[in-house]
């Protein structure tokens, strides 16, 4: 792999041993991969931070690197194990915590904005042709999709050595060549809201892993394509979508690949697959995954406000970018008297969700409702947010 | 088994010998090996042993159960496979593994625990010796 002269010296640690690390990491598997080259990357996103997933192991690592490394470049983290800055609704044990702020902390150090969100892209927005180095395959698919930036799916460490040098081997999506759609997909039903946004993710991520689908699916609204890359992102390993007036590289339903078409059979399956609950069972409702900028408290209260509900008999619960705490913090208590708990920063897949007793929930979310009995043995009804307003209106 | 001499990719450099290991497809470091013991799910040893398979697969948080492992004394002493993905590669920088790729599917198929190996890895060359 041809690296410039400052590479080298990386390499050799001449900056340190952390970038020294972080250099061989993506110089490593850049030749193993056949990479020529490393590209300087503009936003690094670092997933695997939440200690009830990457353990000791991850925290010994992380707090390594954080010994002598700092960031190269614009750097952000995925949400943590438990809420940052608040008391969670369910149990978090003390050992866990504790080892949780020592990651926060470590990353903080190393010059990482305080963000513990999976959608970096509300922090900073992704311009089309970007390079970046991006873990959490939502986010990834989200990039790709709908802001035209480039990056692959980083692992964990990966991206953490991306952060730490700033760059990233030149391969697989940010080389324009692999951008291009490999199959066309017909979407015969239109989704409407989130949930089958997120369903016809699902089918996408299923069926056509290892493609890179060319879909029209009418109008959709950027939470809609971010649900829909979500999903797609957990079934399968779709990193990208070409999506008709959504996609900056859209340029048309392209000639002579494959066809395939997704009916109305498809998302039927695709309930029928990830739904485990009906909305009579569920304990509470969840919704952020990915996460919700923090204005859509707004929404809630506006949606509780059109169906005239003070507050609802079971709670519900938003998570929402950790560094949204501290304005939503001076709304807590009155959102409570509604029975709405705020997340923030932390994300229920990567918690000890499994240790609070909860048999059946609700979410909006099918990435949510593909994992949550997979990691937690929840059991996962989908619905709207309003069915479950007007489901559970005082 | 007579003498085996294959010449590999190298990735990873260093070089480490020991038992064989085989695994026939792809392993998963998450949810597959038990980082505290260095055991597979099926309780074969890893500790030591020139793991030999497929190549890896799954969870971002596998390159860390590989580092575990090094700091806990259990990882492989080399590792060689089919194919090397960006996941097996960062947990084998991470944990100083001596790491290769482009092993023949057919030899993987031919071998069997309990050989003896050794694998020499100065990338971008290597070599696998193995005595049955």
């Amino acid at each position: 792999m041809y690296l410039t002269r400052e590479e080298e010296r990386i390499l050799k640690g001449e900056e340190g041993p952390a970038r020294q690390l972080a250099m061989k990491l993506l110089v490593r598997i850049g030749e193993a991969l056949g990479a020529e080259r490393l590209i300087r990357i503009s936003h690094a996103h670092v997933s695997g931070v939440s200690y009830s997933n990457i353990g000791d192991p991850g925290l010994e690592f992380i707090e390594g690197l954080a010994s002598g490394g700092r960031v190269a470049v614009y750097s952000t983290f995925n949400p943590a194990g438990a809420p940052l800055g608040m008391d969670p609704p369910y149990p978090v044990p003390r050992e866990h915590v504790e080892k949780q702020a020592r990651i926060v902390k470590a990353l903080l150090r190393m010059g990482f904005e305080p963000s513990g969100t999976c959608i970096p892209y509300a922090l900073r927005r992704p311009r089309p042709g970007e390079h970046l180095a991006w873990g959490e395959s939502s986010a990834v698919a989200v990039a790709n999709t709908l802001y035209g930036a480039r990056t692959n799916r980083e692992g964990g460490p990966v991206a953490l050595a991306a952060a730490l040098v700033g760059r990233t081997y030149l391969w697989g999506l940010h080389l324009e060549e692999n951008r291009r759609p490999t199959i066309t997909v017909r979407v015969e039903t239109l989704p409407r809201g989130e949930v089958e946004a997120g369903l016809l993710g699902y089918m996408i991520g299923k069926l056509f892993s290892g493609e890179l689908p060319y879909l029209d699916a009418g109008r959709l609204t950027k939470r809609q394509v971010i649900a829909m890359c979500a999903a797609a992102a957990a079934s399968g390993s779709t990193a990208m979508c070409v999506v008709r007036h959504v996609s900056p590289e859209d340029q048309g339903p392209p000639g002579g690949v494959e066809r395939a078409a997704l009916g109305p059979d498809d998302l039927r399956e695709a309930r029928e697959e990830v739904e485990s609950a009906s909305l009579d069972e569920a304990e509470l409702f969840f919704t952020g995954c990915p996460h919700h900028p923090e204005h859509v408290v707004n929404r809630v209260l506006e949606l509780m406000e059109a169906h005239g509900v003070s507050r609802l008999r079971r709670p519900v619960w938003i998570a929402v970018p950790g560094r949204a705490s501290r304005p939503l913090a001076t709304l807590a208590g009155e959102l409570a008297r509604r029975n709405i708990r705020i997340l923030p920063g932390t994300c229920l897949v990567v918690s000890t969700l499994g240790r609070s007793g909860l048999k059946a929930i609700a979410t909006d979310s099918v990435k949510s409702a593909f994992y949550l009995p997979r990691r937690h043995g929840v059991r996962v009804a989908l619905a709207s947010l309003e069915d479950f307003v007007k489901a559970y209106g005082a | 088994m007579p003498e085996r001499r294959v010449k590999l990719r190298g990735i990873v450099e260093g070089n480490g010998s020991g038992e064989t290991l085989v695994v026939h497809g792809r392993l998963s470091f998450y949810g597959e090996v038990d980082p505290e013991r260095g055991t597979l799910t099926d309780g074969r040893s890893i500790a030591g042993r020139v793991l030999i398979m497929e190549g890896g697969r799954g969870s971002t948080v596998g390159p860390y159960i590989l580092y575990a492992l090094a700091r806990r004394g259990l990882a492989p002493s080399a590792i060689a496979v089919v194919e090397a993905e960006p996941i097996l590669v960062a947990g084998a920088v991470m944990a100083s593994v001596p790491l290769a790729s482009g092993l023949p599917p057919r030899l993987l198929e031919e071998l069997r625990d309990g050989c003896r190996a050794r694998l020499y890895s100065k990338p971008p060359s290597a070599m696998l010796i193995v005595e049955c």
